[in-house]
């Protein structure tokens, strides 16, 4: 009699969770699996940001330095690319989603129904590994993931103008001057 | 080197422009000017002659790193207070039996002295020439001399005459060897009426001092004569002439132009021979080494290299530059690396010179632009609105000077770090200004 109540009870939940899930929906494990895809794309976006604002500073001094005049002030040019770098990293990370959709290239791992996502609770960890909005999927965190992407090429900025000013301390103009004294 | 006597204010204003042109390279050699007037001198030559004195490297010396410079020597020749009759006689009332009577007519004679001469080269006679040293107009030797001015004024009508005589005397007495010529400017502009200059004046006085060159120069190996009766006139602008951004004649056979080029022709020429009549020594027709569309070229490139480098800073830039060399080549660098060395030394050690360039910077902006009623550099030139866009890679381009070729240290010059700094800021608005893009 027990087992009997308990068996329609479960047949009872299952239908209602049958009836109640929309068509089409993804379930909870794929959204989890995916979320987890974009996490470790957001992550990889940030170390991206970070080396390509070095890469495009020293990119900028030797493509840009003898025709524009930001690309000749090395300040300058540390900030112009870390921006670049960031807008990149941006364009890739948050914007591609939304305009191209999920499902290739960059996004293969993570299918297309992703977005669907957004409405359904499934313990997404959110981002930086649950530092930054656990609970919420990483597709809806996309300002957090902005300022994330951003902040990351601002230290790559960071070190490219500890970088720079080693170098010119180390054989700079002044350098060069008092070198000459000797 | 060449020496250029530039007299009164038509030689005034042609020297004024051979020294903007050689600024702006178009001239390539350095040459010595003297400038004498009775008025004052052009605000653009004496801005020249200071920014001129900042490119010395030593005390006495001619020279900037990479190039001989013009030396630039000017004498305003104070005119006496009073008229020629008080002067002659010294007295307010002159009798009129005075002998002063017989050299002036009334009207001449009583013109005040101190506003001008009035187109009247006789009154020159009262005009003391002690200041006119010997050492100022000394000719140069093994080259050429060439006097500049107007045979119809009043300064350069009375001084143009004795002063090449002064100068063909200087050549025996101390045995050099030149070539006197002169650059004569005729009836060129249309007379002031109003300030009684009448042209009849003007005709009379171009002859009177044509015949005296030719009775008493008879060492004046090749003249040209600007201008006359019957030549094309155009409007003189006196007040003009001595504003900041003084334009530039509009016509390549604009008079005062034609002076520029056939000063540059006669400074330059070694091929033409002595000739024993004086008429035939006339140089009719010249090619000259230069056009005036050329020189506006010339003109707008300088200009925006100076401003371009000032505008974009462009030694802090280098100062904070980890590729130094890739963006600015190795001459700018070796040039500042070299005055601020100097400075270290000048200024007591490397502590206090940590701003160098930051003061180079700034006397660049303040020498460019000038100060109060200083003139700056920008003022000598005439004023462009459309210049070139300079790209910082047409920067290492200019033909900076080898800093390697510099000569020693001298502590005369180079007084303080602050002093260091200026005159670095002037060479590098030189080669700039020279080289253009």
């Amino acid at each position: 009699m027990r087992i009997g109540r308990q068996l329609l009870t479960t047949a009872t939940l299952l239908l209602a969770s049958v009836l109640v899930a929309q068509p089409g929906l993804p379930r909870r494990t794929s959204c989890l699996q995916w979320d987890q895809a974009y996490n470790q794309i957001i992550i990889l976006g940030m170390a991206g940001a970070a080396i390509g604002s070095v890469v495009f500073w020293l990119g900028a001094a030797f493509l840009f330095g003898r025709h524009a005049w930001w690309a000749a002030s090395p300040r300058a040019r540390v900030w112009v690319a870390a921006f670049f770098s960031g807008t990149v990293a941006e364009l890739l990370v948050v914007v591609w989603p939304r305009v191209l959709g999920f499902g290739r290239a960059l996004f293969s791992a993570i299918d297309p129904q992703y977005v669907d996502c957004q409405t359904t609770p499934f313990g997404a960890p959110g981002l930086l590994y649950g530092l930054i909005g656990p609970g919420v999927n990483a597709y809806s965190q996309w300002p957090a993931i902005t300022g994330l992407l951003y902040g990351a090429a601002l230290v790559g900025g960071v070190v490219a103008w500890l970088i720079s000013e080693a170098i010119v301390r180390s054989s700079g103009l002044q350098t060069t001057a008092q070198g000459g004294e000797a | 080197m060449t020496k250029i006597v530039a007299i009164g204010g038509t030689g005034q204003l042609v020297a004024y422009h051979y020294l903007q042109l050689y600024l702006l390279g178009v001239i390539p050699d350095a040459f010595d000017v003297v400038v004498v007037d009775t008025d004052a001198i052009i605000g653009g030559i004496v801005r020249i002659q200071s920014f001129l004195d900042l490119l010395r490297v030593s005390e006495g010396d001619s020279s900037a790193i990479g190039a001989a410079i013009p030396t630039v020597s000017t004498l305003r020749i104070p005119a006496p207070e009073g008229n020629a009759f008080e002067l002659l006689s010294g007295q307010k009332d002159v009798p009129a039996q005075h002998p002063a009577h017989a050299f002036f007519d009334r009207e001449s004679a009583q013109q005040p002295l101190a506003q001008g001469l009035y187109a009247r080269p006789a009154l020159s006679a009262v005009v003391p020439r002690k200041q006119l040293s010997d050492t100022l107009l000394m000719p140069s030797r093994e080259s050429m001399t060439v006097a500049v001015g107007s045979i119809i004024g009043g300064t350069s009508g009375g001084l143009i005459a004795p002063t090449i005589d002064r100068m063909k005397s200087l050549t025996f007495d101390h045995e050099i060897k030149t070539r006197l010529r002169a650059v004569l400017f005729g009836q060129y502009f249309e007379p002031d009426e109003e300030r009684g200059i009448q042209a009849i004046r003007l005709q009379s006085n171009e002859l009177a001092v044509m015949k005296t060159l030719e009775e008493s120069l008879d060492r004046l190996d090749l003249y040209r004569i600007i201008g006359g009766p019957d030549s094309p006139k155009s409007k003189r602008m006196t007040e003009k002439e001595k504003d900041k951004n003084m334009p530039w004649p509009e016509h390549e056979d604009h008079p005062v132009w034609d002076g520029v080029k056939s000063l540059d022709f006669l400074l330059t020429d070694t091929v033409m021979p002595f000739r024993d009549r004086f008429e035939d020594r006339e140089v009719a027709s010249l090619n000259a080494r230069f056009s005036l569309k050329d020189s506006r070229e010339r003109l707008k490139s300088g200009l925006s290299v100076a401003r371009a480098l000032i505008k974009h800073r462009v030694l802090e830039k280098m100062a904070a530059e980890p590729f130094l060399g890739f963006l600015w080549g190795e001459k700018l660098p070796a040039l500042i690396s070299h005055y601020w060395r100097t400075a270290a030394r000048s200024g007591g050690g490397w502590d206090r010179v940590q701003n160098f360039v930051s003061a180079v910077h700034g006397h660049m902006d303040s020498l460019w632009t000038g100060q109060g009623d200083e003139w700056g550099v920008a003022d000598v030139f005439p004023a462009l609105t459309n210049i070139h866009a300079v790209k910082p890679g047409r920067v290492a381009e200019v033909k900076w000077p080898d800093a390697a070729i510099a000569p020693n240290f001298d502590r005369r010059v180079f007084v303080s770090a602050d002093e260091t700094a200026k005159r670095a800021a002037a060479v590098l608005l030189f080669w700039g200004l020279r080289t253009g893009v």
